[in-house]
């Protein structure tokens, strides 16, 4: 783990303290349930008495027998039977010695029922713990009323058992209750205190042993393996992060290794030696799998030490392989093993809680911390596994692991929560750096709009300025001149301001949007125009036709096209004599074609351009080229006809 | 504000040809007044009745009695002609008013027949023109150009918007609608034809096509009056 991940984890104690409380909380819930549990041997009801002493009896022999069906009265009433207290232990060698391999011992427990005052009604008996490698069977004065099923080891010893006694019709409570309990000589066995009384006494007692022995380590291991499988999801995607494989790894791990809690007692599918197989090296692979898991998260690891670690179990999952005849039993060899890893894994999570600690690495030390505690666990349940302390307590094992399960999800919940508020600051991050480069790209966009604006108005200044000087401009100084020589009649005079208001107006209409519509542009110039050809004398047959629009028509080109209109009526009035003028337009792709056409005298061409009376036709032709188009002139003796043709696509610049 | 009458000017009665067109002018440039004096002077059917020269005598001279016809100028020396136009709406509604103007541009043009003049008087007209101009208005048409017809196409076609924000269901009377036939015209004088070509092209007379466009003027009225109405209900005025 990098120092930054460290100390953004120590930057938010807020919202993992509260989840840490709440953890707390779920674990103070399952201490009570444990009290609960607990409470059932000092708790003693009118309707459920518990037995404290029994009358009891060991009979030796070789190999197990399965139990007889009645008991000989004789057997019952013999003198060797002898008073001990419940719960009742034979500790359990951990190496037996070899003389004493393969014999059995019975062990009977007689209760005497004969002044039990019990209610009408039937009769339970509630043990909540037997212990053997062996069989359990009850007797209802002498007859076998419940025999255990399963294999001598996976008998059910961690489920809590309730059986009636007098479940017939009319059937009265039996005077005497005999157990019987076979098991090797040196595997020791143990009995709890045994209950008799009603289903309503007995039964809460009985569901809540079920509950904290075997139900909630089934639920446990199966929740852990659920997010197990989700974190391989996880790892299937993210390979680089190592952390969910070895987390996959351990709760695989872990269920296999609480199978034994819940399981038995029943028909199993698997033999013994495998189950016992599981059991032992699926605990060694947890220890190894944790020390891996805290590896990853202290990124300090002893990769030497784990080497040995993976190399020593993989050899011991080989050569303890059931069928391969290399091993005695494991059923034997079990206690070692289980007392054999309690120091290896006490060094293993000690050094990890060290350098957790260390490098105040929080993840680490909490998983070591707890992992030292589940060792302790482990020894507590050793002694209870070898009868050491009082059969009535419950293993521990699965909670420790489930304990696990627990701080990992913790670990999970502080990372994803972490993850999500970088994602939020990062999102802010962006946000921020967005609404940045936004007001960046608006200034430059406002600066580019001025400079455009003032380009734009400067093209226009010029615009007017050579419109001005080239039409209005010149025409006043003419007239200017034209008086000052007294040469100027009054009507020339008024048609040289005509002219020049005409221009005026063209100007004006120029400025006007004609939204691309070159037919609006052209009945814009005959309601200015016409009226001088109609004083003329000249009819005007206005003969247009729809034609497609021009997008790049704008202020500039439309004053063009006006100029140039203006200036070929200019030359029908002056020069040609016409009586009739024909407007038309069409379409020669990929142009518009607007053609003027008259019935005066033509004129030739070649020498009108060369003159200097010519000066309008260049004009014309340059302002259609300023605009992309081209004029035409086809000229006879029956009339000229002009065209000006414009592009109907969008104008290269 | 009251709503005025609905207007009539389709059917507005022709004077009787025996009567003379009462004129009322108000201009500030006093070679233009001359100019327009001296044609109206000279046709026996065309009479002057009052001559102003700024906003205050012209909307004085609309206290007298109704002219037929009123030339008004935009731009007055003491304010605007169009505070004349609107007075002459209220206190002569049987008058006919014209706007002078050089350019009949359509910035200002149209601000005239939305504030309720029929028409436009182009300054640099032959006084033959103007005088034609001015009959033709008193006997009910209105002169237009492309430019404006554009415009007022234009108008015309964002009013379902307008109206989509009318709370009322029912059409509004105050709100018009162009007819098929005010549009075909409007279209035909934006692609360059005259009252006379359209005319002939629609089957009617040159006169008939002119009050189609007084026609339209009145709505291009009736709607900015209703859009104002509508407006100042909305700000919570009226």
């Amino acid at each position: 783990m990098t120092q930054a991940h460290r100390s953004r984890w120590h930057g938010r104690n807020d919202s993992l303290g509260s989840l840490g409380r709440r953890l707390i909380a779920v674990l103070c819930a399952l201490a009570w349930i444990l009290m609960l549990a607990g409470c059932e041997q000092t708790v003693s009801e009118a309707q459920a008495t518990q037995w404290h002493e029994a009358q009891f009896l060991s009979v030796p022999g070789r190999g197990y027998s399965r139990p007889p069906a009645q008991l000989a009265p004789e057997f019952l009433t013999q003198k060797d039977w002898k008073s001990v207290s419940l719960p009742s232990t034979f500790k359990r060698e951990v190496l037996p010695p070899a003389e004493q391999v393969g014999q059995t011992l019975t062990d009977w427990y007689r209760l005497d029922l004969s002044h039990f005052n019990a209610n009408q009604g039937p009769q339970y008996l509630y043990i909540p713990r037997w212990k053997t490698i062996g069989q359990l069977a009850v007797y209802s004065d002498n007859r076998l009323l419940y025999a255990s099923q399963g294999s001598m080891t996976l008998n059910g010893y961690n489920h809590p058992l309730l059986i009636p006694l007098n479940a017939a019709v009319d059937e009265a409570p039996p005077k005497t209750v005999t157990l019987r309990i076979d098991h090797l000589r040196n595997t020791g066995s143990a009995l709890s205190t045994v209950w008799v009384g009603s289903v309503e006494a007995l039964a809460w007692r009985y569901q809540m042993r079920q509950l904290v022995q075997t139900q909630l380590p089934f639920i446990g291991s199966g929740a852990f393996l659920a997010v197990g499988f989700f974190a391989l999801a996880i790892w299937i995607k993210m390979r680089r992060d190592s952390l969910y494989l070895i987390f996959f790894a351990t709760s695989v791990m872990a269920f296999l290794r609480m199978l034994h809690y819940h399981v038995g007692g029943g028909f199993l599918l698997l033999s013994d030696e495998w189950i016992e197989w599981i059991k032992t090296c699926s605990l060694i692979w947890l220890v190894i799998f944790c020390h891996c898991m805290m590896e990853r998260l202290h990124q300090n690891p002893m990769r030497n030490m784990t080497r040995f670690l993976v190399w020593s179990a993989l050899l011991w999952s080989g050569v303890s392989t059931p069928g391969l005849g290399i091993l005695p039993t494991l059923t034997l060899l079990t206690p070692v093993v289980n007392i054999l890893m309690v120091p290896i894994a006490a060094l293993i999570f000690y050094d990890a809680l060290r350098k957790g600690f260390r490098q105040s690495s929080h993840e680490t030390w909490l998983v070591a911390g707890w992992l030292l505690f589940a060792t302790l666990c482990c020894i507590y349940d050793l002694l209870l596994q070898t009868n050491w302390v009082s059969p009535e307590g419950i293993y521990t094992n699965p909670y420790a692991i489930v304990g696990v399960f627990g701080i990992a999800m913790y670990i999970m919940y502080g990372r994803y929560v972490g993850a999500m508020e970088n994602i939020e600051k990062a999102n802010l991050h962006l946000a921020q750096r967005l609404s940045i480069r936004e007001a960046e790209l608006t200034a430059s966009h406002a600066r580019l709009r001025d400079i455009e604006k003032i380009q734009m108005l400067s093209e226009e200044r010029q615009r007017l300025t050579q419109d001005m000087h080239d039409g209005l401009g010149s025409s006043l100084v003419t007239a200017l001149r034209a008086v000052e020589g007294g040469g100027m009649t009054q009507a020339l005079l008024g048609d040289i301001l005509k002219a020049c208001i005409d221009d005026l107006k063209l100007t004006i209409d120029s400025m006007e949007p004609v939204e691309a519509d070159l037919l609006l542009l052209l009945a814009t110039f005959r309601f200015r125009l016409g009226p001088r050809l109609k004083a003329a004398g000249v009819q005007l047959n206005w003969e247009v036709q729809e034609i497609p629009r021009l997008s790049w028509l704008n202020p500039r080109s439309g004053l063009h096209i006006l100029r140039i209109f203006q200036e070929a009526f200019a030359n029908i009035l002056k020069h040609t004599r016409a009586t009739e003028v024909h407007v038309r337009t069409g379409l020669q792709w990929p142009h518009v074609v607007v053609s003027i056409q008259d019935n005066g005298a033509g004129f030739d061409y070649e020498a009108v351009r060369l003159s200097p009376k010519g000066r309008g036709l260049s004009n014309q032709m340059r302002r259609a080229q300023a605009i992309n188009g081209s004029v035409q002139w086809v000229s006879g003796p029956e009339g000229t006809q002009f065209k000006l043709l414009l592009p109907i696509a969008v104008a290269r610049a | 504000m009251l709503i005025p009458p609905a207007p009539t000017i389709a059917t507005m009665p022709t004077p009787p040809p025996s009567a003379q067109i009462r004129v009322a002018l108000v201009e500030d440039d006093v070679e233009v007044q001359n100019a327009i004096v001296r044609a109206v002077e000279a046709s026996v059917d065309l009479l002057m009745v009052s001559i102003a020269s700024t906003r205050t005598e012209g909307l004085h001279a609309l206290q007298g009695r109704a002219a037929d016809v009123l030339l008004v100028d935009l731009g007055l020396p003491d304010g605007s002609g169009l505070d004349v136009i609107e007075a002459a709406r209220h206190l002569w509604p049987s008058c006919a008013v014209m706007v002078c103007t050089t350019f009949a541009d359509e910035a200002h043009v149209m601000k005239s027949l939305e504030a309720g003049a029929s028409g436009y008087l182009l300054k640099d007209g032959e006084a033959g023109d103007m005088l034609r101009e001015i009959r033709s208005l008193h006997a009910g048409g209105s002169p237009i150009n492309p430019l404006i017809a554009r415009k007022i196409l234009t108008h015309f076609r964002t009013q379902p918007a307008v109206k989509a924000h009318e709370p009322m269901l029912r059409p509004d009377p105050t709100h018009s609608v162009l007819s098929a036939r005010e549009t075909e015209v409007l279209e035909l004088i934006t692609k360059g034809f005259t009252a006379d070509e359209i005319a002939k092209v629609m089957q009617v007379s040159t006169h008939t096509v002119q009050t189609y466009v007084r026609r339209i003027y009145a709505k291009l009225k009736v709607n900015s009056k209703a859009e104002a109405i509508y407006e100042a209900r909305y700000q919570g005025l009226v």
